[in-house]
């Protein structure tokens, strides 16, 4: 299950991340915006990490115009490591090294068959180096963590 | 949308400095984009040439270059910008064409500094590539930068052009 | 596969970078400078790698400099070159399937090395596509007739 959220910025991109992962046989679960007119996009950032650190969803994808407040705001809830990413390689980087299980994205600054590409790197690259720098990244949340 | 609610840099007249009207084409790759750059350009009142806006037209990028190609040629247009799924193949067929001197760009930095420097009369993008946001932040750098005077790279391209194109 | 790789002043580094990736993989890389922080104006590199190009005596080029842009202008003003700017892993895939580009432009002031690596190890490896796309690189051969000498 991949859970996704977005602000009214990014509506668009992530339902064509939905439409891109679904017909590759993905489940999706979209936990809004749903009003396109004014949403914050703390809110859906958050949904996103606590459907991800609760293990409903294996994965997310948050998209808002740059993709930094969301991803900002999905890396508050403990236990989420989001990766605002624009390229393979980083994307590649992010999962391998890092875990990063939420993929961010800004959807006035990157293209959507561009950020296609990054999702599916994201979605097919195992965390086969990661162990040492989660385990550092955990410390770091269990200092600031109530 | 609104592109200008949206954030899109307002652009006054009198701050533009390259030459109009500007041509625009793209394939049906970039057909979205360049109509948010249309729009753009009309909230700033910038005088344009569309080559092509009926969109079942837009099938070839290389037919699309070529026109816009044709404008800076004739002196109908004395700035463009192209747009498809990258930006590359529209940029290439209109740089076959002698002064036409088209940089691609992904950032608005890359704008600048091919007015500046390069003194380039076009700038293209790809929708597929880049969103709207800095799409626009690009043509506001392309449209209100000036070329620096006496600047060697941009005499270089042109010096070099004339070795390789015939003279028209 | 044998590849011409130039640069100025602004892309020497990231040519070296490049040039070692390549070596490695086991490519064929001639070098057609600048060979160090020289003095080396933006149309030495993209008119030689052009030229060795489209002559054949190498089958690909790669050229740096701040932002691609310069390059891209000069190398394809060639006949028989299709010089693409690229600063993204898409577009690096893309122009090779649909443009089928034959250079390679990179802007040192634009994209950090693993980004350029991974834009020429996806160009060289992706296969060029049929369908429409051919027809399109024909049309950029008849404006060549058209202009080119």
């Amino acid at each position: 299950m991949i859970a996704i959220g977005c602000d009214p910025a990014g509506y668009t991109l992530a339902h064509r991340v939905m439409e891109h992962l679904e017909a590759q046989g993905k489940e999706c679960i979209f936990l809004g915006c749903y009003d396109v007119n004014h949403s914050n996009y703390p809110y859906f950032g958050e949904a996103v990490g606590v459907a991800v650190s609760e293990g409903k969803a294996e994965r997310g994808i948050v998209i808002c115009g740059s993709g930094i407040g969301i991803s900002i705001a999905a890396n508050k809830v403990p236990g989420v490591r989001a990766a605002l990413c624009f390229d393979v390689p980083t994307a590649e980087y992010a999962r391998k090294n890092l875990d990063a299980n939420v993929l961010a994205a800004g959807g006035r600054v990157i293209g959507p068959e561009r950020f296609l590409d990054v999702v599916d790197a994201f979605m097919n690259t195992e965390a086969s180096a990661a162990k040492d720098n989660v385990a550092l990244i955990d410390k770091v949340e269990a200092q600031f963590r109530k | 949308m609104d592109v200008i609610k949206a954030g899109a840099p307002r652009l006054a007249k009198e701050d533009v400095k390259i030459g109009t009207p500007v041509v625009l084409a793209s394939d049906n790759a970039g057909w979205e984009l360049k109509h948010y750059v249309i729009q753009y350009l009309e909230a700033c009142g910038i005088e344009y040439i569309d080559c092509n806006p009926d969109e079942g037209m837009a099938k070839d990028y290389p037919d699309w270059s070529a026109k816009a190609a044709g404008h800076i040629m004739d002196g109908s247009a004395k700035s463009g910008i192209l747009i498809c799924g990258t930006g590359i193949g529209i940029g290439v067929a209109a740089m076959k064409c002698p002064g036409v001197y088209c940089a691609r760009c992904d950032d608005p930095m890359q704008a600048r500094y091919a007015r500046k420097v390069l003194d380039a009369n076009v700038i293209s993008f790809g929708q597929r590539v880049t969103g709207f946001g800095v799409a626009l932040e690009m043509v506001y750098e392309f449209l209100r930068t000036a070329a620096d005077e006496n600047c060697a790279e941009a005499k270089i391209i042109r010096e070099v052009e004339k070795k390789f194109l015939k003279e028209v | 596969m044998k590849l011409a790789i130039g640069c100025d002043n602004n892309g020497y580094v990231l040519k070296e970078t490049l040039k070692r990736e390549l070596l490695d993989a086991g490519h064929e890389v001639i070098d057609v400078g600048a060979h160090v922080l020289e003095a080396h104006t933006i149309d030495e590199a993209p008119v030689k790698v052009a030229q060795m190009v489209a002559a054949g005596e190498a089958e690909r080029g790669i050229l740096i400099d701040a932002t691609g842009a310069a390059s891209a202008i000069i190398a394809n003003k060639v006949r028989g070159i299709r010089a693409a700017q690229v600063g993204d892993y898409y577009s690096a895939r893309m122009t090779k399937a649909h443009n089928d580009a034959n250079i390679l432009c990179l802007g040192a002031g634009v994209v950090g090395s693993t980004v350029a690596c991974a834009c020429v190890k996806v160009w060289l490896e992706t296969e060029v596509m049929g369908g429409n796309h051919p027809r399109r690189i024909e049309m950029i051969h008849q404006l060549e007739e058209k202009y080119a000498k």
